[in-house]
């Protein structure tokens, strides 16, 4: 640590983290003082695929596995993350859907959940900058409003994505996505390796590759092995935050704080510290996901230009969730064969993903051991299962357009890879943790970055959007 | 050339009529996956060295060697003649299924334009970290057109 006193100190080096410091560089003084604690180390991507490839290489046991960093008491339930430089941007599959508006007002438009503070509107623009530097590759037509064309051209659509578009317009789009279409900034073209947690050929959007400049900005100082514990808090600001690094305990001050770890460890710092709000560690969970096989008469599937070239969004809003959840479809391209003479590839992949609601009964605790939390999940809520039950009644009438021999539905996932809703966003601190600005209502100088800010959760994918969000905090405050 | 003297000629015939009379616990994790592919694709020309390199590649590349319950379940799998489509246990269903696509895609099957009368040739594992781009149902292989 080269200073004792700094003007920012920023928790994690994930998306969240890294596009609220993007803005707030953008924005503060040539003399500014910022410090970033990363608990893992920089695991560079050639050096994964030396892992993947089962090569040695001195990077793989750098970081902590996810699955120990953490007491889980459902071991039915799996939350996938990766700690290290980075975060999850090391092992995402890159989909980038934006959120729709309704998203944000699910009470109003549906009586259920909250309303989130932000609105679609107030983020359009900040979606765009993100799309900008993901070079995102998504169609000329949405389902959600834009302001602008995505940066890079749409991916092309399987043999069933065709005749779906045909069917459904612009409920039926190609998946925008960070996996790039045509090269940029040192990322090659995607093609449909349907490997995408280490892209062999590197065309998925990282923050390893991100270009962005934001760790080689000289206000900077990145201190790997960081893992933060806890917060000093004092009259309602934070004043220091503590960490572990080689075996010691360490101290830094600073004006303003970030936490941009995930949905467990966001919480788990903040409970740790002694934050009182009701809602802090509490609405733990993300989707639900199960994958839907269609056995095609006579019709072979393929063509497809990245390994999910399609979203269905025929499921997805609409009165429905008045009394269920919405459910996103995807459409996939991975090698998934028909093992029958003649059928090989007379089949379609869809994976159904349905939105969850935050619930007191899960939830991040402390536990004796300070670096450590524990993480309680009963199950997704009575909302989404009553919705997957009406997915399996309604799916043969959307698919209808398509010749379809059978439809088998497979066991849910234990995870869809993305944590949620630990210090959801609120107008008021009796219904949340941090403001429209992810500002915690009580601490005004801490901001809480991620999808653990999430009010509700849609069934989109949220690292677009929590990547907005960052950007929407940053200029907002700064 | 006939499917059956073919398997008869590649000594690969000898090994499936040989295994349900075997001791069940003496069959080794490779021959149980070797004759669990045969069984597999019984309407399909194979070559016993490509299926056995097959094997030996898989193997070395992924965990199931050295684990009980992978060995334990490719010896059912085999000495039962389960099929992929033809079983009530999900996770045997799902290990074949697993072998056999990465079977048929480290082939020239897709490349010979899926032909079941040409009999296979081993190309070498497919995994995308070894050789990207390989995807068989991918818009680089054959484009989507619907009319």
């Amino acid at each position: 640590m080269k200073q004792q006193n700094y003007d920012l100190i920023v928790v994690g080096t994930g998306f969240a983290s890294t596009f609220f410091l993007k803005k707030y560089l953008s924005k503060a003084s040539k003399s500014a003082k910022i410090l970033v604690l990363e608990r893992g180390h920089l695991f560079p991507h050639a050096e994964r695929l030396k892992e993947k490839r089962r090569e040695s290489t001195p990077f793989a046991k750098l970081n902590d596995h996810s699955h120990n960093t953490f007491i889980n008491n459902n071991p039915e339930k799996i939350w996938e993350f990766q700690a290290g430089f980075g975060g999850s941007s090391n092992c995402w599959f890159g989909c980038t859907p934006r959120f729709m508006p309704s998203d944000f007002k699910m009470k109003s438009l549906y009586g259920v959940a909250n309303d989130w503070p932000v609105q679609y509107d107030e983020l359009d623009s900040y979606y765009d900058q993100v799309e900008e530097a993901m070079s995102i590759s998504g169609p000329e037509e949405t389902p959600y409003p834009r302001s602008k064309p995505y940066p890079q051209p749409a991916h092309a659509f399987n043999t069933v994505d065709v005749l779906l578009k045909k069917k459904y317009g612009n409920l039926y789009i190609n998946q925008p996505t960070a996996r790039a279409k045509v090269p940029v900034n040192g990322r090659g073209s995607c093609c449909v390796s349907a490997e995408c947690s280490v892209c062999p050929v590197n065309a998925k959007f990282t923050i390893e590759n991100s270009n962005l400049g934001v760790y080689e900005d000289p206000r900077i100082e990145l201190v790997y092995g960081s893992q933060v514990f806890g917060l000093e808090l004092e009259q309602n600001m934070v004043r220091k935050v503590n960490y572990i690094k080689d075996g010691k305990e360490h101290h830094a001050s600073a004006e303003v704080f970030a936490l941009g770890a995930n949905a467990i460890f966001n919480a788990h710092i903040l409970l740790n510290s002694g934050d009182t709000s009701r809602l802090t560690g509490k609405g733990l969970g993300e989707q639900y996901g199960l994958q839907a096989l269609v056995y095609l008469d006579n019709l072979a599937n393929f063509g497809g230009g990245t390994w999910v070239s399609g979203n269905g969004y025929m499921l997805y809003d609409g009165n429905h969730r008045k009394d269920y959840a919405a459910c996103l479809m995807e459409s996939n391209n991975a090698p998934f064969l028909r093992l029958e003479k003649g059928k090989w590839r007379d089949i379609a992949s869809f994976r159904m993903i349905f939105e969850d609601l935050p619930s007191e009964q899960n939830y991040v605790a402390p536990t004796a051991d300070l670096m450590k939390p524990e993480v309680n999940f009963k199950g997704p809520s009575a909302y989404t299962l009553k919705a997957v039950e009406q997915m399996k009644q309604k799916l043969p009438e959307v698919l209808a357009c398509l010749p379809i021999e059978k439809i088998e539905f497979q066991k849910p996932f234990a995870s869809e890879a993305h944590i949620m809703g630990t210090t959801r966003m609120s107008e008021s601190p009796e219904e949340g943790v941090v403001d429209k600005h992810l500002i915690h209502h009580k601490y005004r100088n801490l901001f809480v970055l991620g999808s653990s800010t999430f009010t509700t959760f849609t069934p989109a994918n949220p690292t677009l959007t929590l990547s907005a969000l960052s950007l929407y905090a940053a200029d907002k405050s700064f | 050339m006939l499917r059956r003297k073919f398997l008869k000629l590649s000594g690969l015939g000898a090994l499936v009529v040989a295994a349900p009379t075997a001791g069940f616990a003496s069959i080794s994790l490779k021959d149980a996956t070797v004759g669990s592919i045969i069984n597999e694709f019984d309407y399909l020309q194979l070559d016993k060295k490509g299926v056995e390199q097959f094997v030996d590649d898989f193997l070395a590349y992924n965990f199931w060697n050295g684990s009980f319950k992978h060995t334990l379940v490719m010896r059912a799998i085999y000495t039962t003649k389960t099929k992929s489509d033809r079983s009530v246990s999900l996770f045997k269903t799902n290990m074949l299924k697993t072998l056999a696509d990465t079977y048929l895609l480290s082939t020239d099957f897709f490349s010979n334009n899926m032909d079941e009368n040409k009999p296979l040739k081993y190309m070498g594992l497919y995994s995308p970290h070894l050789k990207p781009c390989a995807n068989p149902f991918s818009f680089i292989h054959y484009p989507a057109v619907v009319s």
